[in-house]
């Protein structure tokens, strides 16, 4: 073997099963039935608060062609959610329970022949509600005297997260400017394009298998265990392939309850899909949050203290509030160096749709409300906004009192690259009525470290298995939702054991047959978690192939060996290896037959209270508003970041151009609006997307750093992407306009009447 | 979606038509492309037992062009065909950009342009340009024939003056006059591929300098597309400047009746209209 | 209701189905035909992810009845390659510029894709943001899938295809 050895490792390798999606061949939940299948609907509350007097299902029962009915009254009455750690923080149940506490809240469900039948069914099943007093708002939420939604918590307050360091008042003391704002952000959706489906089957020892769009299936098969009051091992949960998620399916779901409960009632496969109106009218949603900021500088620009107070309106459960509740908190001090700390975060319930996880985790609104601040502040003092950011900007090595340590960190290098990029200078210097160029900044998480699931086992784990014909299989519960992480995973393995792509089979998905466990796809954790655990499992597999060929080729201990291009071989003597699957077959007969393999775990220790790794960006915004219909229209985008070792450049740019989108939406377009509860644009004709006219050219580059905690240096990209746009977008338009856009979205109505001086 | 049920009719003469019409009285609905009738049925915005697809019915077809007559547009012409029709490029651009701003591409390859119009939506958008280019409708039913002007078949939100055993065979739009110009405008608060929350078709002639003659309809900003007749008048006879158009604008704004929904409030709507019009005068002043 | 025996041709091969009125064609192909490529995002005809082409035509099989189909010829992306085992072009394209993220907007946008380039074999940028503006993709922000297009539409040139 005499060429070089062939790396893997930042190759534009095109996915996995792009074949399979492109041919339309790719199974999705909803593409699955079984013989018998039954058709499930859910009957969600049309009231935003009402105690239940009394559930008549005799009429729906009668209809023909329904198998099954069931309400709260006929499940346990198990509190759940992902917060396990705290057991008071699971506050939801499958069906409701005396009291419904929002609009859509889920009552009942019914299992027919077919979809029709199941719909005209539930709407014979006859709810009576004794309406409660509502509250749509946090002020109103908090007020005295409002309505409590949870017996167990008085004023709506469900939780409430500190984060301090520093002398905060001498800080302020110290400062020779302060100033403090408040900000608001609204209700958005994920809007993944595959609405939720879930299929369950339940064979005769009543255990459940559940097929479903999930992004955490382990998260579902421990709920569901606990709901059912089952076994966990009683539990499969198989995920086929997702049409994304964005955070929108990282719970325990009611219809994946239903289907399953129903399933073992009636013997018959039950399955249930949602319509998009039921996804936007009662589905999860990124938090409405009002943030007020407070920040004070020295003149020279480098901050002395910082103090955020947030309100989430986390809507009627907490769902995975309490994370996105602290990590507003982390996000309000990020990015630069704050010596002196004060975060409040409340997380009140409402009698809105509950909220949850969504891209970006509570980052979107924190630097939403930090970078736009940041901008103000850099106007004020009279200092570049760059400029600012570079004074007070994160290096490597920075600490976070009790919470992180930064590690690699690229962010002043994003700085520079992005003011060259943009022509920021110059563009500067020429400022144009209704034309703007506006920055922002973020930093991002890759994967949490804060065991708030309470799982039993590691935060990842993957199993390796090589073969005496030169392949391998790689099985890991990580989740594919169409981020494109069974890529990069087999693209690390296949890096580690030389091999191709092509030569490693996937198995993945499936609670019963992948190692235990995974915690899925949330908060960018796949990639470096996930990761890291295929590279254990791997190494501890080819220390029993080294030895091998230390073995056959009789080498003095000093030597280092290395698989590539399908050998193995000394590092110093590439020349003089052993084909790969020769040596697994000699491994296996010394061991008598047995299969090689082994399983890698990671889990992050010791690395404070929220990510072992940071990614770094900065982005700016070419924008132009018309100033008489005050439309907004952005010309470019400018990105750079820093991910650390990019492990496939086109999986990042995929990722990055896609946060576009989204977060165009979310500056500019997308909007759940609001009504006593009731979410009024359920359609795409009216929550409006950005499709392709819509979409800006932009440039992007990336700062490449190596992350010491990550596989291959690599850490987060996409995700953190969702956080800049719109404040970058907001700085563009004020400069355009004059208007300081602090309640997103920025419209054409905000803007227009401003400019008109209404 | 899953629909609620009705029966399916596929005549294939208007004879038949007619008859199943006059059998089922109001509780049929005739369809050519659907797109919005299915919409409307699947949300049980409105409720019919049976449907009657004019789609087999051949003399409902076709998509012609002359310089005498000018555009004849069928019952069944789908709106991507009228867009990609050479003479229609050349003569009513203001109907072809209407068109390629509405929906998305497969609807316009299903939906049909008399059925834009009979449904009657305030944002209708080929309505506007329609009304303002004087296109007539030609209304068939049992042994009968007439033929009115498309404003005056809308009469409206979802309302027609169609009889329940009327249909609109054709829709036919004059030839342009030698100096006549126009063009269609919508304004979308937040996507490019959006439903109006404005709209307006401007149609005029300037002859020795003056407007000799003004047509300007507004969409979605009334119940039904309307005539902004009192800003007409404001040019009427005048020569183009920038203050007059000026004036002309701000009159559309005050004389139209929009109200505030989820796309925008009524106040945007009203100034949007104004800044719609002035934009359309000015390039159309300019062209001539 | 009245039950409607009709005949259509999907992807090349005569069918012959019973259906009720108010099945859609979605319903057809995805239930009672078992082609399962085309997806359902939303069923009111605002995602484009249910897109076929009905006589060539680029429709959304949500809003288009199953009885419409009579007689009329149906294309899913099952039946857009010619043969089994290579790609379209622009399902080719789509692998290799990595246009396909979740996938689930992926058969509708190729099914738009494929009536442009069959319409307009050398379209601008803008005509390609234009042809796939009733296609909703919330993974990719469209970047890859327009390079896509383009390049499919390059290599149909270059194959005078
Ligand atoms: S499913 Fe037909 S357009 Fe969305
Ligand atoms: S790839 Fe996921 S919606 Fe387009």
């Amino acid at each position: 073997m005499s060429e070089q050895r062939k790396t893997l490792i930042g190759k534009r390798v095109p996915r996995l099963d792009a074949h399979a999606k492109v041919t339309g061949t790719a199974r999705y939940t909803g593409d699955l039935s079984l013989p018998g299948m039954l058709y499930g609907v859910m009957v969600r509350s049309p009231v935003a608060h009402a105690h239940i007097k009394h559930i008549d299902v005799s009429k729906a029962r009668a209809f023909p062609g329904v198998k099954c009915i069931i309400t709260g009254n006929d499940v346990p009455a198990i509190r759940y959610g992902n917060w396990r750690l705290v057991p008071e923080l699971q506050d939801e149940t499958v069906l409701a329970h005396d009291c419904v506490r929002f609009i859509g809240d889920e009552v009942a469900a019914v299992a027919a022949i077919d979809e029709a039948t199941a719909r005209k069914a539930a709407e014979l099943i006859d709810v009576e509600y004794e309406p409660l007093p509502a509250v749509f708002n946090v002020d109103d939420a908090m007020a005295e005297g409002a309505p409590t939604l949870h017996s167990h918590r008085e004023n709506n307050l469900s939780l409430e997260r500190k984060i301090d360091y520093g002398d905060l008042e001498k800080a302020f003391a110290e400062a020779d400017y302060i100033r403090e704002d408040t900000f608001t952000t609204h209700a958005v959706s994920h809007a993944y394009m595959e609405p939720c489906v879930a299929l369950a089957q339940a064979d005769a020892d009543g255990r459940i298998t559940l097929w479903t769009s999930t992004q955490t299936p382990y998260y579902v098969q421990c709920l569901l265990a606990q709901t059912m009051e089952l076994r966990e091992n009683d539990v499969r949960v198989i995920k086929p392939h997702v049409g994304g998620g964005f955070g929108g399916k990282m719970e325990l779901r009611p219809w994946e309850f239903c289907a399953a409960w129903m399933a073992r009632e009636t013997g018959q496969p039950v399955k249930f899909t949602l319509t998009r109106a039921e996804e936007f009218a009662s589905g999860r949603r990124r938090h409405p949050v009002k943030i007020t900021s407070k920040i004070g500088f020295k003149k020279d620009g480098s901050i002395t203290g910082k103090e955020v107070i947030a309100h989430l309106d986390g809507g009627a459960y907490n769902g995975m509030g309490p994370t996105a509740t602290f990590l507003i908190g982390n996000f309000g001090a990020m990015l630069y160096r704050v010596p002196a700390y004060r975060y409040r975060g409340n997380y009140i319930y409402t009698n809105n749709p509950p909220a949850g996880a969504m891209r970006g985790f509570g980052a979107p609104q924190a630097l939403f409300a930090g970078e736009t601040q940041m901008n103000l502040a850099a106007d004020a003092l009279g200092i570049d906004p760059i400029e600012l950011r570079l004074k007070n900007a994160m290096v490597e090595g920075d600490k976070i009192p009790g919470v992180a340590t930064i590690g690699s960190c690229g962010f002043i290098e994003c700085l520079e690259k992005v003011r060259e990029l943009s022509n920021w200078d110059e563009r500067q210097a020429d400022a144009r009525p209704g034309e703007g160029l506006g920055i922002a900044c973020y930093s991002f998480i890759s994967g949490g470290v804060f065991n708030w699931f309470n799982t039993q086992y590691t935060f990842s784990a993957a199993e390796v298995r090589v073969f005496d014909d030169g392949t391998a299989q790689l099985s890991t519960l990580a989740a594919d939702i169409g981020q494109g992480s069974d890529l990069i995973l087999v693209q690390i393995l296949a890096e580690e054991l030389g091999l191709e792509v092509s030569d490693i089979r996937l198995v993945t998905g499936d609670t019963a047959t992948c190692p235990q466990s995974d915690l899925g796809t949330w908060g960018s954790r796949v990639t470096l978690m996930a990761g890291n655990a295929v590279r254990d499992a791997a190494h501890k597999v080819k220390e029993q192939l080294f030895d091998m060929v230390s073995l056959k080729l009789n080498l003095n201990v000093i030597h280092e060996i290395e698989c590539g291009n399908g050998h193995i071989y000394p590092k110093s003597k590439p020349a003089h290896g052993l084909p790969f699957g020769d040596v697994v077959a000699m491994v296996q007969r010394s061991n008598r037959g047995k299969p090689l393999k082994a399983t890698g775990y990671y889990t992050p220790r010791d690395c404070g209270l929220v990510s072992p790794a940071f990614s770094f960006g900065a982005q700016v915004a070419d924008t132009s508003v018309d100033l008489e219909t005050g439309m907004v229209q952005v010309n470019k985008m400018f990105t750079v970041h820093d991910c650390g070792t990019e492990l496939n450049p086109m999986a990042v740019e995929g990722q990055l151009e896609g946060s576009i989108q989204m977060s165009l939406g979310y500056a500019l377009s997308e909007e759940l609006l609001m009504e006593e509860g009731k979410t009024l644009n359920t359609s795409f004709l009216d929550y409006k997307v950005p499709v392709a006219e819509d979409m800006p050219p932009s440039v992007s580059e990336t700062i490449e750093t190596y992350e010491e905690t990550g596989p291959f240096g690599a850490k987060e990209a996409g995700e953190g992407l969702a956080c800049p746009t719109a404040p970058a977008i907001a700085d563009a338009v004020r400069k355009a306009t004059g208007l300081c856009c602090k309640d997103l979205p920025i419209t054409s109505d905000k803007i227009r009447s401003y400019l008109s001086g209404d | 979606m899953s629909l609620p049920e009705f029966n399916f009719h596929s005549p294939s003469h208007t004879d038949e038509l007619f008859r199943l019409l006059q059998e089922f009285g109001p509780s049929a609905r005739v369809m050519s492309g659907g797109t919005d009738l299915l919409i409307a049925l699947d949300g049980g915005r409105v409720h019919y037992k049976h449907l009657i697809s004019l789609k087999e019915i051949a003399v409902l077809n076709g998509l012609d062009y002359d310089s005498s007559t000018g555009l004849t547009i069928s019952a069944n012409t789908v709106l991507a065909d009228v867009a990609a029709f050479a003479p229609a490029l050349e003569h009513y651009a203001c109907l072809v950009d209407s068109i390629e701003e509405l929906a998305t591409v497969q609807v316009r390859h299903k939906a049909s342009v008399v059925g834009n119009i009979c449904n009657a939506s305030p944002a209708a958008d080929t309505a506007t340009p329609l009304m303002a280019l004087g296109a007539r409708a030609v209304i068939i039913g049992p042994g009968l024939k007439r033929e009115i002007s498309v404003e005056e078949l809308i009469t409206g939100p979802g309302k027609t003056c169609l009889a329940e055993y009327e249909i609109v065979q054709r829709i036919i739009v004059p030839p342009p006059g030698e100096h006549q110009r126009s063009l269609f405008l919508k304004h979308s608060p937040r996507s490019r591929v959006d439903i109006a929350a404005t709209s307006a078709c401007i149609s005029l002639c300037i002859q020795d300098g003056v407007f000799a003659e003004v047509s300007i309809f507004l969409g979605s900003v009334a119940p039904r597309p309307m005539r902004a007749k009192q800003a007409e008048a404001v040019l009427k006879g005048k020569q183009p400047d920038p203050d007059l158009l000026q004036r002309a604008a701000a009159t559309a704004g005050e004389e139209c009746s929009p109200i505030s929904d989820l796309r925008a409030s009524e106040e945007h709507k009203r100034h949007m209209v104004g800044v719609l019009i002035f934009r359309g005068l000015e390039q159309l002043a300019v062209q001539t | 209701m009245n039950t409607h025996v009709i005949e259509l041709i999907v992807n090349g091969d005569l069918r012959e189905v019973a259906v009720r009125p108010n099945l859609t064609l979605l319903q057809l192909l995805r239930d009672h035909l078992r082609l399962t490529g085309t997806k359902h995002g939303c069923g009111t005809g605002d995602c484009g992810a249910c897109t076929v082409l009905l006589d060539g035509r680029p429709v959304n099989s949500c809003l288009t009845l199953a009885v419409e189909a009579r007689n009329r010829t149906i294309t899913t992306i099952e039946g857009i390659s010619t043969s089994g085992t290579t790609l379209h072009p622009v399902q080719q394209a789509f692998v290799e510029k990595g246009a396909v993220q979740c996938g689930y907007c992926t058969p509708g946008m190729i099914m738009s894709s494929v009536h442009l380039l069959r319409t307009n074999p050398d379209p601008t940028e803008s005509e390609i943001r234009h042809a796939i503006g009733g296609n909703i993709c919330r993974c990719t922000g469209y970047t890859k899938i327009i390079e896509a297009i383009e390049t499919a539409a390059r290599a149909k040139k270059g194959s005078g295809q």
